[in-house]
């Protein structure tokens, strides 16, 4: 068998027997503690009915964009500055070392605690834990911009604009994908946090919610509804955007002669 | 600087930091002008800073003692020694983004005919071989009219048939923008091929050891001539 046909169903085959073992270990239990397949199910279909799912979902993915964004945004202009000056980067790189060993709980409570339990706290704490890693992923694309090319665009009289999307933009892209990769997995398990910790809405603060009740249905329910939606993104926005990328790399491949 | 002429260069030193605090003197005391639409060659020994000189010329390294004059309102391209295309971008986005900012433009229709290249405008460069490759940078350097065109051995590790063809293309090119080219070569029956004056640099540091000007024209250049002025520039400069 072909190798790349039989992937999506080792992977289906996969996920069914997780299903299937999941639901003899819940039957054998027995247990409020771990519910089965049908519980859960039963679970996301009362929610989804009465609106709180997409409520909550809605709330925690607008924060998962709005900290997104904001950590793309930054980080990528602080690490392209630090990649390409080598005396800020002297200068900045320990803050830099320092950000990245701070556990994201303690900048979490000390936004709650230094600007209050509202959005822009929520939103900056996730921010802040995500844009080192931009910042160190990017400042390694700068690092590793091509200085031929570079005058070449000098030579042509590129300007500034021209310079940055047709030259520099292009080579960083590849960094770009990976800092949008690791950044969105990371930012939203760092958002229900922030949900849990101080906010009264969004799915962590309903898995707060249901752990005080107990209810561990929904607590699953909620789980499984916002890890779907984020492979989604992951599939269906993320990686076409690589794809859409890379057409000139995918093209040559076969066109060499 | 005479009225006829493009360019004047008069570079006294150039200097590189070496390996335990040294330093490396690349050029010394070299000194040349071009008058318009005249086609220079420059050779000289592998490493004796021509390309150093070039990128001197184009404005790329400022740090040098001495001066070079061209007006500001003429234009300078370049063609690389590597074609230094864009991959990301397909032959004709390379060639259209070097014609934005300027002010005159040939007709890109026909720049890509005479160069052989209107089947492939739409390819990505990975997709090209070296000698499209390095046609498709011609086109580039052409594309803008350039008053000045700086190449740096833009037909090395070509095969011979395709050399050739390249630079008749470029000849033509030449002559039908007028511009003045200022040429970098390895190989010296190529500068004698081209070149209306040829400028010998000696070995690092680099200055210049001699010239000659070449007046027999181009279609009258054959081999015995060819042969016997490569000779005479190898006795000058001691190329390889």
């Amino acid at each position: 068998m072909n190798a790349n046909l039989s992937r999506p169903l080792v992977a289906l085959l996969s996920l069914t027997s997780l299903l299937v073992l999941w639901w003899l270990v819940a039957g054998a239990l027995g247990d409020r503690s771990l519910p089965g397949p049908v519980a859960v199910a039963q679970s996301l279909m009362q929610e989804a009915r009465s609106g709180e799912l997409f409520t909550h979902l809605g709330a925690t993915l607008l924060r998962v964009l709005a900290a997104f964004v904001l950590a793309m945004l930054i980080g990528s202009a602080i690490g392209i500055a630090m990649g390409l000056n080598q005396s800020l980067n002297q200068f900045v790189d320990p803050w830099l070392v320092l950000l990245l060993n701070i556990p994201a709980l303690v900048i979490i409570v000390l936004a709650y605690i230094w600007f209050g339990l509202n959005e822009a706290a929520a939103i900056g704490a996730v921010a802040l834990n995500k844009i080192p890693n931009v910042v160190v992923t990017l400042r390694e694309g700068a690092r590793s911009l091509d200085p031929q090319t570079a005058e070449m665009a000098k030579v042509f009289k590129f300007g500034f604009y021209k310079t940055l999307k047709h030259v520099v933009l292009p080579q960083l892209q590849p960094f770009f994908a990976s800092a949008m990769r690791s950044g969105i997995s990371l930012i939203w398990k760092i958002v229900l946090v922030v949900e849990l910790l101080g906010r009264s809405n969004g799915v962590g603060f309903q898995i707060h919610l249901y752990f005080q009740l107990f209810d561990v249905a929904t607590i699953l329910a909620y789980t499984l509804a916002f890890v779907f939606v984020m492979l989604s993104v992951e599939y269906f926005v993320l990686q076409p955007l690589e794809k859409r990328s890379r057409r000139w790399r995918a093209k040559s491949a076969g066109g060499s002669r | 600087m005479t009225s006829t002429d493009i360019l004047t260069a008069n570079i006294r030193a150039k200097v590189f930091d070496a390996a335990e605090g040294g330093i490396m003197q690349a050029i010394s005391n070299l000194a040349f002008s071009l008058k318009r639409e005249t086609f220079t060659c420059v050779i000289g020994p592998s490493g004796c800073g021509k390309t150093t000189t070039l990128r001197l010329l184009l404005g790329l390294d400022k740090e040098f003692d001495g001066e070079i004059n061209f007006s500001q309102n003429r234009t300078m391209t370049a063609v690389f020694q590597e074609p230094r295309l864009l991959p990301w971008r397909t032959v004709e986005q390379n060639v259209r983004l070097a014609l934005s900012n300027a002010n005159n433009a040939v007709a890109l229709d026909d720049l890509f005919i005479e160069l052989g290249l209107e089947d492939v405008r739409q390819f990505y460069p990975a997709e090209l071989s070296l000698g499209m490759a390095r046609r498709a940078s011609l086109a580039r350097a052409f594309a803008v009219m350039p008053d000045l065109l700086i190449l740096d051995e833009p037909f090395v590790s070509l095969d011979d048939a395709t050399a050739q063809r390249l630079r008749q293309m470029l000849l033509s090119l030449w002559k039908s923008t007028a511009c003045t080219a200022l040429m970098v070569t390895h190989n010296v029956e190529e500068a004698v091929m081209l070149a209306d004056e040829v400028i010998v640099l000696s070995a690092r540091p680099a200055t210049q050891l001699g010239k000659l000007s070449l007046d027999v024209p181009r279609e009258s250049r054959n081999s015995a001539y060819i042969s016997e002025m490569s000779d005479k520039l190898r006795q000058v400069g001691l190329v390889e």
